[in-house]
Formats: structure tokens, sequence, C-alpha cells
């Protein structure tokens, strides 16, 4: 396995590093031909994306950009069969061993509390300030927000529940065998993988029948740890 | 305050928005403005008092991916309003217009970054916006003066273009001393211009003492307040000079 510098051919080996981990997170923003066209053509990034190849094949990417002769990490991704190995943490020393020697004022890297990206990043730079910034969430439409759970629970072959969400109802495929209540804000959670579904079973801000072992499974399986993921803060 | 007008922004709306956000954030051109309205597919919404516009909501609709499904989302983005027209409701009256239109589109969520300590959080609750997740900076800075001077290089570009900049800074003639164990620094302002020079250099007005990490309060309001309670920085000088200074260091205007 190496690091070298992104070639324009390796855009499409970066693509599907990030499609790959999309598939599998939540939170990253689909990005199409015009997305990526956008990000590789902003000049203060030049030189500084990097590719890890493995085999001949890109299985994670690094990239970052200068400003007022301050180093900025962008994304720091790979393919999700590579967690628990040393890509990240090769990856993040590429950013930052090169924004030492060209940025001589200030390096940062901001990320989402939680991300895979955090020990890595935290291993190699000095404490964070307190938090000035955060992410939040609404529901605008219970609807829409049942119809977009269902796909997610189809994707994740869940069987056998029901929503109910604020006035929406909504079901999976087969017969079923328990039905959630929830806050449409705290199922949003949920789906983002913001939330953890046994502290909102404690805190009986998720109500499930019948409230049974098999019943609580059911909505482990519906949701299960995720970290959020977003790299596009607008 | 005039007749209220909520509308959609268009693109010959831009040199009155590059107002309305050089107010909110920083100096906007209308060309700028421009080419960030066609960057991607989004909708300004802008609220109109006495034929100028006074405030501004952006969504930005995005597609979020969970295990790949994909999710359409509204970004909220650009809520600014100008200076003069600030604590009368314009945002949250934009916001309940952009909420409204992504629940007719069928978009089932809002997401948004902010300031932990901005007013505006406060619309955001109220509007039924929950805190989900912080977003974290960790930032290394070898050359502390250095790093200052490019701050107040940014604060002398902004601030003059702006009605509160501009008041306050015709006052402000004062000479600060920044010092830490590791290093120190003067800024001085001659009406113009600010200067930051490392090295202690005349006789200050106000001093700002404390650990390196006192630079963690640059732009953050709450993060000042508290280190100022905890002892992490200690500040000498007379009571209007040091309020003065926390609102140049925090940049308190931007609410």
């Amino acid at each position: 396995m190496r690091i070298r510098r992104m070639w324009p051919g390796d855009l499409a080996g970066v693509a599907a590093v990030y499609r790959a981990r999309g598939a599998v997170s939540a939170g990253p923003l689909a990005r199409d031909r015009k997305h990526w066209r956008r990000l590789r053509s902003n000049k203060a990034s030049r030189g500084l994306w990097w590719v890890a190849k493995d085999r001949g094949r890109i299985v994670g990417y690094a990239c970052g950009f200068v400003e007022d002769a301050a180093g900025f990490g962008l994304e720091v991704v790979w393919v999700p069969t590579l967690d628990g190995t040393d890509v990240p943490s090769l990856l993040v020393d590429r950013i930052f061993r090169v924004f030492r020697r060209r940025t001589p004022i200030a390096r940062a890297i901001w990320f989402m509390a939680g991300s895979p990206v955090a020990p890595f990043v935290r291993a190699r730079m000095p404490p964070p300030r307190p938090p000035s910034s955060v992410f939040m969430a609404a529901v605008t439409n219970e609807r829409a927000l049942v119809r977009d759970a269902l796909e997610i629970l189809r994707r994740r072959k869940v069987q056998g529940l029901a929503l109910r969400v604020g006035a929406a109802r909504g079901k999976t495929s087969g017969r079923t065998t328990a039905v959630m209540t929830a806050n449409p804000n705290v199922l949003l959670g949920l789906l983002f993988g913001i939330r953890q579904i046994d502290d909102e079973l404690r805190t009986a801000r998720v109500g499930v029948r019948p409230n049974t072992a098999e019943s609580r499974a059911l909505l482990r399986a519906a949701f299960p740890p995720r970290r959020f993921w977003i790299q596009d803060a607008w | 305050m005039g007749r209220i007008v909520v509308r959609r922004a268009t693109a010959r709306d831009a040199p009155n928005l590059a107002i309305v956000y050089t107010h909110a954030f920083e100096p906007r051109t209308a060309r700028g403005v421009r080419r960030w309205m066609a960057l991607v597919p989004q909708d300004v919404f802008v609220a109109v008092v006495g034929g100028a516009i006074a405030a501004a909501v952006t969504i930005e609709y995005r597609t979020l991916l969970v295990d790949g499904v994909r999710i359409r989302t509204g970004g909220i983005a650009g809520v600014a309003t100008r200076w003069e027209y600030r604590g009368r409701g314009l945002a949250t009256r934009l916001m309940k217009k952009a909420l409204r239109t992504l629940k007719a589109r069928g978009i089932s969520n809002s997401t948004l970054f902010t300031g932990h300590n901005l007013p505006a959080i406060r619309i955001y609750r109220r509007l039924g916006f929950s805190e989900e997740s912080d977003w974290i900076g960790l930032w290394e800075i070898p050359d502390p003066p250095k790093w200052l001077e490019k701050r107040f290089a940014w604060r002398t570009k902004w601030l003059p273009k702006t009605p509160f900049g501009k008041e306050i800074l015709s006052k402000w003639r004062s000479r600060v001393h920044i010092v830490t164990a590791h290093w120190s620094a003067t800024v001085t302002f001659d009406g113009k211009t600010f200067a930051v020079r490392p090295g202690r250099r005349g006789r200050p007005d106000v001093v700002m003492q404390g650990a390196s990490s006192l630079l963690h309060c640059w732009g953050d309001r709450s993060v000042f307040d508290r280190y100022r309670r905890n002892g992490t920085i200690r500040l000498r000088g007379d009571t209007k000079d040091l309020a003065t200074w926390r609102r140049l260091v925090t940049l308190e205007w931007r609410e």
C-alpha cells in the first residue's frame, strides 16, 4: 500500500471510495460529476490531493486546501473494508506533513463529533477549542420522513416494523410484529445515526409495542449505530 | 418599519444581497453573490422593507446518503439581516417561509450549521430544530503573531464596510499587548489599519494575558467570557477599552 499524489485519471477511483463509504454511513452528501469537478478545480487545493493505492486499486484519499498561508484538512476518506488498518492514519500523516512544510502560520481541520476521522486527527493536533459550531436538524414533512425512513429500512432488510410518527404512518414489508412510536426529530436523529436507539428507548422518547425483547431487537436491527459523516458544511 | 414583503430573490438582487451578507458575515461583492447563487440548486428568500432588502435566508437543496439511500435535505444557509433591521423578526419570518417551502416540496428535513453562541440558535430552536452534533475544529498555530496579523487584516478589510464597525473604529486608538509565556504581540490601529507586531512595544492601554490557548476565543464570545471567568485570560485596562476589545476579538457584531 502506498500514498501518492492524485492524478487526473484517479478521479473515478476516488469517487468509488466515497460511494463505498456512503453506502455504509449516514451523512455524506451525494455527489455528481459536477460536484467532483468543482472540488478538483479549486485552486486552493492544487497539489493537495493524495490517494492510497493498494494492489492497483484506490482505497482511500485525502485532500486539503491552503488559504493565507494556513492549511486546512478537508476530507480523509477510506473504504469501509479498511477500517481498523493504518490507511487513515497514513493519509492524515501525509496531509499534515505537507502542511507543516507549506503553511507556516496555522493548520486546521474540521469534523463532526464522532466522525471516524476524529481519533486520527486528535492524535496529531493540539486539544480542540471548546465547540463553537453545531449541526442542527428539523423535520419539515412527517409523511416524507416516514417515506424516507421506510426506504432506508428496506435497504437494511428490516421486516415487520410499523412506524407512527406524529400524524404519519407507514410499515415495512412482512407481517407487523412491532409498532414504533417516535417524535419526528428523534426518528430523523436515529436515521442519521446521531441518536442511539437504546438511549431513546431508555428515556422513552421512542416507544415500542409490544415492549418485548424481540421488538427491541427488531428496533436495534432497524437503527444500528452509524457514524454521522458529513464532510460538506454549507 | 414599513411594509414587509417576502419574496424569492433573483440574480438582479445580488448587489443588495451583498450588502446584507457584508453586514452579517464578511465583505461580499455582487459578483461573488451571483457566483454563489449559481453554485448549487437553491432558493433565496428575501424580506424587503420599504423597497430595500433587509434580510435573507437561503435553502440549498442537497442530497444526503444514508446507507446509500438518497435523502433530500433543505440546507439552510446565509441567514442574514442588515444591522439596522435586526431584532424585528425578519429572519424568523423568512425561516418559516423556507420551512413551508420544504414541506410543500415533499422534503422531509432541513439541516444547518450555526454557532453555539449566536442568538440565531434561539430562532432555530423555536422553529423545531434540535442540536444534533458538534462541529469540531482542531487548530495548530505555530506562529501566533502572524496568525493574529491575518485575523486583524481581515478586520481591517471588513469592519469599515459595516455601520457598526465604522462606529466603533472611529473611537478606537488603544494599544493592546497580548502576552503568553511563549510569545507576545502588540496590536495597534491608526484609524485605517490594524497592525500586529511580535513582542511588547510601547505603553499599553489594554493587556490581555494568558496561556497560548487564549487564541481559542478569537471570534467566539462564549469562549471569551468563559476563559475570562475561569482565569484562562486576564485583562487589564480601562473598562470602556476592555468592552471594545472584547467586541474586536469576538466579532460580537456578527449577531
